[in-house]
């Protein structure tokens, strides 16, 4: 469990049982599969590129068990490489101008991007790091209703190296998407349209991916990138359904797939196996116990300490009995 | 014995036993039967007789002992026949009689009683002759001698242990009294005299009665009994105060950088191991017993001990003497108390409270203790308030002991503490620009924070000279050395009467010591390690440059290196401190985030009822509506709650026209902080009134434009009537977005409104020079000659910022567009949580000054919004998706139709509401009528009210403005801000959900200058004085600061690390004072010709002192740090325990600095090292006496440069692990 939660950050939650019924069960035939093991630590969300002492925040065990998803969530896997791939990419030039700080602000940058986008729980959305690289981003997306409904299309979210400075970050599908503004050969979604300039703290990677993920339920076609969906949309709307149709089942056909890139981090679907995935999805679908702490058990000098009246600033005013 | 033998070895059948036992009892019988004294024998009982009965019944004992019940519920024969026969009772009776033996035989029954209450296979004591006799026996012990003393505890604690297992006894014990006697409960007041005895018979007592007391725990009756029977709590208590009155009045602070009570410290002082060991009773005991009884010690505690003896001892004034009650003991204290006493008394007793912080673990215990000194008052001052004024104590050493308590009050995660050091000056948000609390729960996500701490770093920091000669190190590591012994002796010949202190530092120094002696031995001197360490430091560094080659660094950055890797040190630290202090504060009550609680919430306590009338009033009605208000300028949210409350406000406006009591209830809404924001809303005939009241309750901190204003409204309620009515004509939805300007539409006048307002020449003034104000804002210090140019520019920027939300809002729709509608109202909560991160928009960038105040804004927004409604009714809500993601085609018309670009819509579009998030217009502010174009209804009406609301910031804007240049040097702190006075209005109520049982006027004094408090003034006050405190001080200080910004809470956090933050002109940030030092710094650093080289020296001195800290790590040195290490440093990070020690094992120089995690550290050896070294003399120059006092002062300065330069790094440290800290949801 702590693995399987530890690498995925659950970014999504379901909104309502039923409608996510059917979904729920399809996703339980795409349990990952374990067999591939990673030698290394679990625990590892390591931004790799240069400085590799940082990690991104391990996602907390009790993110996904604090808001159980009914049914069984997905569970993904790494494929199991275990030697990180040790690219060595072009150092980014800081924009912030802070020598050798640069790179250091970007790494924290997309930390922090990265908590936000755990905080925001896009329904659906599930994002990971990959291994060799704090620019390069894994996901799924599982759509849950409207014309794309259970389609689960796996991305790449390429991050820009002067991030956030510089442009927009790429969300290339992969395999490309019967969609209006997906091009259908290279998988890309034109992010661009939804923002037309990035703006360093005004814009997010979570809106990116809320983006990508909004684009399945309101059906651009101006200035298409794929102009046969963008006419089918328009003109025959049961050819364009029969075009989804397809492009639901190829990405389905295909996720049990080796992952595209051998990133170790790279999303990785496998069948479910009860006796490696139950115990993670007891896990999951249990609610966090919320500790209770008695007053009595409290260490003064380690436990925070509070005597404020709840609701009301007077200090020393709560009842000790 | 004969019968002993076969007894023991052959287990005999029980019916021998009996036999045996019962034939002792003859035995014993008959010498009990004989006349002991009568009036004609004088004595019978012979040694013998005494004797034969001790052995008898010692044999009849075991032979007990060793009895098993026949079966369950059964008693053995043996034990019947002694019950039976009474024969403990006819012992115990003999005892009394046999005067001569009276005591042996007590002893004997003592111990036969122990053996049997300790080893009988039966319960003994549930048998009244058991028991009677027993208790009796211990009735007479009550005055005993000290030869039974041993036995008695031993009884006692062995029957208090058989309580533990057998609580069924306690009842038994507590309820049977002996045929004779009072005494409840025995157990009890025998225990209690032994308490406070050294050695094992004191720690048996202890033991034993908190057994009993733990016992009891359950028991309500006997913990009353305990509680109000017994003298337990008042003997705890006063042992407590007699502890205390036998410890060292005054401490050796010899040694320069002592600052608190380490455990090698106090573990040479017999008298507070006493102590401690007494206080940790306390604790126990508090932590074991009956609430009643923890509640009773707990009294004592605070009023036996705190208030008669540490407040005297804390608060004692430098001058007077006093408090000498306890000075007994201590009889060296006669002639050194004449000069320095009093204050190194003081030292001496904030150390010990510093202790005695540490050393209680029990929240009850501490409650009292720090409600004490937080809230205690003496001799008719604050604690708290003495205790903070020493943080700027001319002497070094109180001000060292005093940061030193403050950092264990900030350590302890209580939000009581923080509430009233900081956090209760920080809730009501005066300390901000109104604008900026949207920008509270910022986070430094893109690192601008962090840059901006940075980019603080002294230009003479920068500058790395070249390495100073090996010579140099050599001599000065020689000296240390040789410095270090001689103190060593000097400190050995130290007084008698006081007690030396860290001289256990010294044994750890001593090894520290060995290595560089061992070392040079070896023939390779200290500095050698320094070098030697480099491949170590670039490997660190390596790690921040990326994938630089690791060869680039040139041996001669090797210590330049060293500083840079410490960065990481420091984000490491930071993420263990912010993680254990988050973890920690989730017990608080409040998350203190600029909405809860709400700011109105706590304000100094109002000063007569009709403040609290009138306060209760404003909370139920116009407080939402304020509150509403500043949501508008946070989230573009609006709330149902919101449009309920202002329709119920239109509403009671228009009773108000014809019930008295609605007038009323209306007046009163405009209490004079929403005055000038409600007050057309809510005119009536008593707002004169409610005016004067104002002024009055106000008098001292209402500032005169405040009044003018005022003054205005009196004139102007013809107006006002003219605007009520208008408001009458507006539809519903429309007053509701009305409600946020309409109030400031009176607030401020200008030309832009001839036609309703007659406007004042001052208030006209008032409202041109603002304009100039603001442009000179938003090119943030710089003077005033920007032009409006930039105001359309920022205002520009403004209406690209809050798009993004609008556009959140479209996209964070899940479900589709039919049952759109149907979750507004959820989406709208949501969006209200998804928008709030999205408002923060491009708040890093430096002083943009419309930041600085939601209003404006709001207000295009407003206007904005009122036509993009009216315009995309028909659009469906697809297409209003489709514009919010900026593509759509009628969009772009309409952007280019409009003065400002309008990529995006809202679609709040509901009945309940009312467009909230609009497009900005881009007209340049406060020139002329507002461009909102398009089908707004009452554009005049629309227009106008944007121009007044503009006037508004204007006006508030060059308050601040002015507040701002006095930051910037020119000015005293003592300026009267009439910016606070003037953002009041639009400082509402964040929150309306949360409506606080004791609702506070937020007249109150908020309406003086804003502050953060006196503990804040003090520490920055401090800070900025860096250059001047010695080191230790300044590791102190800079460390009090750090521990601070480790608390997650929005309003501390901001406050400390959100460089971005503008605040009122009368508080100051950390970023102005850390600027202040930063030039006072480099000025030095030109002034002083060797300034770098200097510097050079103290930084490797401290990297040396480091590395001898720290052997281990230099032998790891030589191996490289690779990837293994890499690995584990990940692994540690990522491990919830977060191996602080590992961690800072690998600490290069920011070891030194950080103070948080390695306190202990600090004090000691390190420390020392510093010292020794600094009295080195680390300055080149000859050290004339003449020179002394500058040469004092550039040592200062240059360490001051060193730990300044590691400071900002922390702090930038902390800015970003803020940013990437996880925090569950709990």
């Amino acid at each position: 469990m702590t693995r399987l939660t530890n690498m995925t950050s659950e970014v999504g939650k379901d909104k309502g049982d039923d409608e996510n019924k059917g979904n729920t069960t399809q996703n339980n035939n795409h349990q990952p599969s374990p067999q591939q093991s990673p030698r290394r630590q679990p625990e590892q969300l390591i931004l790799r590129r240069s400085f590799r002492k940082k990690k991104l925040p391990p996602v907390p065990k009790q993110d996904a068990a604090s808001s159980p998803p009914p049914g069984s969530p997905p569970m993904f896997e790494r494929a199991g490489i275990s030697s990180p791939g040790e690219r060595t990419p072009s150092v980014a030039n800081s924009p912030n101008g802070v020598g050798a700080y640069g790179q250091l602000f970007l790494e924290y940058a997309l930390m922090a991007e990265y908590n936000q986008l755990q905080k925001q729980r896009l329904p659906g959305v599930y994002v990971i790091p990959s291994a060799a690289s704090p620019l390069h981003w894994f996901g799924v997306l599982f759509i849950r209703q409207g014309l794309y409904q259970e389609g689960v299309f796996k991305f790449d979210v390429h991050i820009p190296d002067n991030y956030p400075d510089g442009d927009c970050p790429r969300l290339v599908f992969h395999p490309p998407v019967f969609h209006p503004i997906v091009d259908f050969e290279t998988g890309e979604l034109d992010v661009q349209r939804a923002f037309k300039q990035w703006r360093r703290n005004v814009n997010h990677i979570w809106q990116v991916l809320l983006y990508a993920r909004r684009i399945f339920y309101k059906i651009d076609t101006k200035a298409p990138l794929n102009p046969e969906a963008a006419v089918l949309y328009e003109e025959d709307n049961v050819l364009f359904k029969a075009k989804v149709a397809d492009t639901i089942a190829t990405c389905k056909s295909q996720l049990y797939d080796s992952p595209h890139s051998d990133d170790p981090h790279a999303i990785r679907f496998s069948k479910w196996e009860e006796e490696k995935h139950s115990k993670a999805l007891k896990t999951i679908v249990t609610p966090k116990k919320s500790k209770e702490d008695s007053e009595g058990a409290k260490n003064a000098q380690t436990s925070g300490l509070s005597w404020v009246k709840p609701g009301t600033m007077e200090v020393f005013s709560k009842e000790t009995h | 014995m004969p019968e002993e033998a076969p007894f023991r070895f052959t287990m005999p059948t029980i019916e021998a036993c009996y036999e045996v036992f019962r034939s002792h009892w003859m035995q014993v019988s008959i010498i009990l039967s004989k006349p002991i004294s009568s009036r004609f024998q004088k004595k019978k009982v012979t040694f013998d007789d005494a004797q034969a009965v001790i052995n008898y019944a010692a044999q009849m004992v075991y032979l007990i002992v060793e009895e098993s019940p026949p079966s369950e519920g059964m008693i053995g024969r043996m034990l019947e026949l002694m019950i039976n026969e009474n024969i403990m009772d006819k012992l115990q009776s003999w005892s009394l009689q046999v005067v001569e033996y009276s005591e042996d035989l007590k002893r004997e029954l003592l111990r036969m009683y122990e053996l049997l209450i300790a080893q009988a296979k039966q319960s003994v004591l549930m048998h009244n002759a058991m028991l009677n006799p027993l208790l009796r026996l211990l009735m007479e012990c009550h005055e005993c001698s000290e030869k039974l003393e041993d036995q008695l505890v031993l009884l006692l604690h062995q029957l208090c242990v058989s309580l533990s297992r057998d609580p069924m006894l306690l009842e038994f014990l507590f309820h049977a009294s002996p045929s004779q006697g009072p005494a409840k409960f025995l157990l009890f007041s025998l225990l209690i005299p032994f308490i406070h005895r050294e050695g094992k018979l004191g720690m048996q007592a202890r033991d034993a009665l908190l057994l009993c007391i733990s016992v009891s725990r359950e028991a309500a009756n006997i913990g009353q009994y305990i509680a109000e029977s017994t003298n337990l709590c008042p003997v705890l208590a006063g042992g407590l105060g007699g502890r205390y009155s036998l410890l060292p009045r005054k401490l050796d602070l010899s040694v320069d950088h002592w600052h608190c009570l380490t455990r090698e410290d106090w573990q040479r002082m017999p008298e507070m191991v006493m102590f401690l060991n007494t206080l940790e009773f306390c604790n126990a005991v508090v932590q074991v017993a009956h609430p009643l009884v923890g509640t009773q010690l707990v009294h004592f505690f605070h009023d036996g001990f705190l208030v008669p003896i540490i407040g005297p001892a804390l608060h004692q004034s430098m001058f007077s003497r006093r408090a000498k009650e306890f000075s007994v003991a201590s009889g060296n204290n006669g002639e050194s108390l004449e000069d320095e006493g009093p204050q190194d008394e003081i030292i001496a007793a904030t150390a010990y409270v510093d202790l005695f912080l540490r050393s209680i673990t029990e929240p009850k215990l501490m409650m009292v203790f720090l409600r004490y000194l937080c809230t205690g008052w003496h001799e008719g001052q604050p604690l708290l308030d003495s205790l903070i004024r020493r943080i700027n104590s001319k002497s070094g050493a109180l001000c060292r002991v005093t940061l030193s308590l403050f950092h264990t009050f900030i350590n302890l995660n209580c939000e009581d503490v923080m509430v009233e050091l900081v956090l209760k000056y920080l809730v009501p948000c005066n300390h901000i620009m109104v604008s900026q609390r949207k920008a509270i729960k910022d986070l430094d996500i893109s690192g601008k924070w962090a840059e901006k701490f940075l980019t603080l770093t002294p230009v003479c920091c920068m500058n790395y000279p070249p390495p100073p000669a090996v010579v140099d190190v050599d001599k000065e590591n020689n000296r240390t050395k040789t410095k270090t012994s001689g103190e060593a002796d000097v400190l050995a010949n130290g007084v008698l009467s006081s007690v030396k202190l860290t001289r256990e530092n010294r044994v750890v120094l001593s090894s520290a010591d060995i290595s560089p002696r061992r070392n040079g031995v070896k023939g390779s001197p200290t500095h050698g390690k320094v070098v030697s360490n480099g491949p170590v430091q670039n490997g660190a560094g390596d790690v921040m440059n990326g994938n630089i080659g690791t060869s680039s660094v040139t041996s001669d950055q090797h210590d330049i290196k060293d500083l840079k890797s410490s960065q990481v040190e420091y984000l490491i630290d930071a993420q263990i401190g912010i993680r254990a202090c988050s973890i920690a504060c989730r017990n608080w009550s409040l998350p203190y985030d600029g909405d809860s609680p709400p700011p109105v919430c706590l304000s100094p306590s109002p000063d007569s009822d009709d403040s609290m009338r009138v306060t209760s009033q404003l909370d139920t009605t116009s407080g939402q509506v304020t509150s509403s208000d500043s949501m508008t300028g946070m989230s573009s949210v609006l709330s149902e709650e919101f449009a309920t409350e202002n329709s119920d406000n239109l509403k009671g406006n228009e009773s108000s026209k014809r019930s008295p009591e609605g007038n009323k209830s209306s007046a009163e809404i405009s209490t004079p902080r929403t005055r000038s924001r409600t007050f057309d809303s809510s005119l009536s005939a008593t707002i004169q009134e409610v005016l004067d009241f104002q002024i009055g309750s106000t008098s001292d901190s209402v500032d005169t434009s405040d009044i003018d204003i005022l003054e205005l409204f009196k004139d102007d309620k013809a107006f006002l009537d003219r605007r009520q009515l208008q408001k009458q004509a507006l539809s519903a939805s429309k007053s509701n977005t009305n409600q946020n300007t309409k109030d400031l539409t009176s607030s401020v006048q200008q030309g832009a409104r001839p036609k309703e307002l007659k406007l004042t020449p001052s208030q006209h003034g008032t409202g041109k020079m603002s304009i100039s104000s603001d442009s000179a804002f938003s090119s943030g210090n710089s003077p005033l000659f920007e032009g409006f140019g930039s105001v359309s520019e920022t205002t520009q920027g403004d209406g690209d910022g809050s798009p993004v939300a609008q556009w959140l809002r479209a996209l964070g729709e899940d479900s589709g567009g039919a049952n759109f509608i149907d979750c507004l109202s959820n989406e709208m909560e949501k969006d209200r949580r998804l928008s709030r991160p999205e408002s923060v928009r491009d708040r890093d960038e430096p002083c943009v000054f419309w930041e600085f105040d939601s209003d404006l804004e709001t207000t295009p927004r407003l206007a904005g919004g009122t036509h993009r409604r009216i315009s995309s009714e028909q659009t469906s809500e697809a297409d209003r998706i489709l514009q919010a993601l900026g593509y759509a085609e009628k969009a772009s018309l309409q952007q280019e139709a409009n003065a400002k670009q309008m990529r995006f819509s809202f679609d709040v579009n509901s009945a309940t509401s009312t467009p909230r998030r609009i497009p900005v217009t881009p007209q340049p502010h406060g020139l002329s009528e507002s461009p909102v174009t398009g089908g707004i209804v009452d554009n005049d009406h629309f227009s106008d009210e944007v121009e007044t609301r503009r006037r508004h910031i204007s006006l508030s804007s060059s308050l601040d403005l002015s507040g701002f240049s006095e930051l910037n040097g020119t000015g005293s702190s003592g300026m009267a801000s009439p910016s606070a006075a003037m953002s009041g209005p639009s400082s509402p109520a964040m929150s309306t959900s949360l409506s606080p049982s004791k609702p506070i006027s937020p007249i109150g004094k908020t309406s003086g200058n804003p502050s953060v408090g006196p503990f804040i003034d003090a520490l920055f006050k401090k800070v900025e004085n860096m250059m001047q405190n010695n080191l230790y001080i300044n590791l102190l200080v800079t460390g009090l600061v750090t521990r601070l910004a480790y608390y997650p809470q929005p309003l501390l956090r901001s406050f400390l690390l959100n460089t971005s933050m503008v605040f009122q002109p009368s508080v100051r940030s950390l970023v102005q004072v850390l600027t202040i030092t930063r030039n006072s710094l480099d000025m030095h650093a030109l002034s002083v010709p060797d300034f770098p080289t200097n510097l050079y020296k103290a930084r490797q001195y401290l990297c040396t002192r480091e590395d001898e800290e720290d052997p281990a790590r230099s032998r790891s040195a030589t191996s490289v740090l690779d990837k293994e290490q890499d690995k584990e440093d990940v692994r540690q990070r990522s491990s919830s325990s977060a191996s602080t020690k590992s961690t800072s094992k690998r600490t290069i120089l920011g070891d030194l600095l950080r103070r948080g995690n390695r306190r202990k550290a600090v004090t000691a050896a390190e420390k020392q090292k510093l010292n020794t070294i600094r009295e080195s003399g680390m300055i080149g120059t000859g050290s004339t006496s003449a020179q002394y006092e500058f040469l004092r002062n550039n040592k200062n300065a240059v360490y001051c440069a060193v730990v300044f330069e590691e400071f900002l790094k922390e702090l930038a440290a902390l800015a970003q692990e803020h940013a990437v800290a996880y925090v569950e949801d709990s």
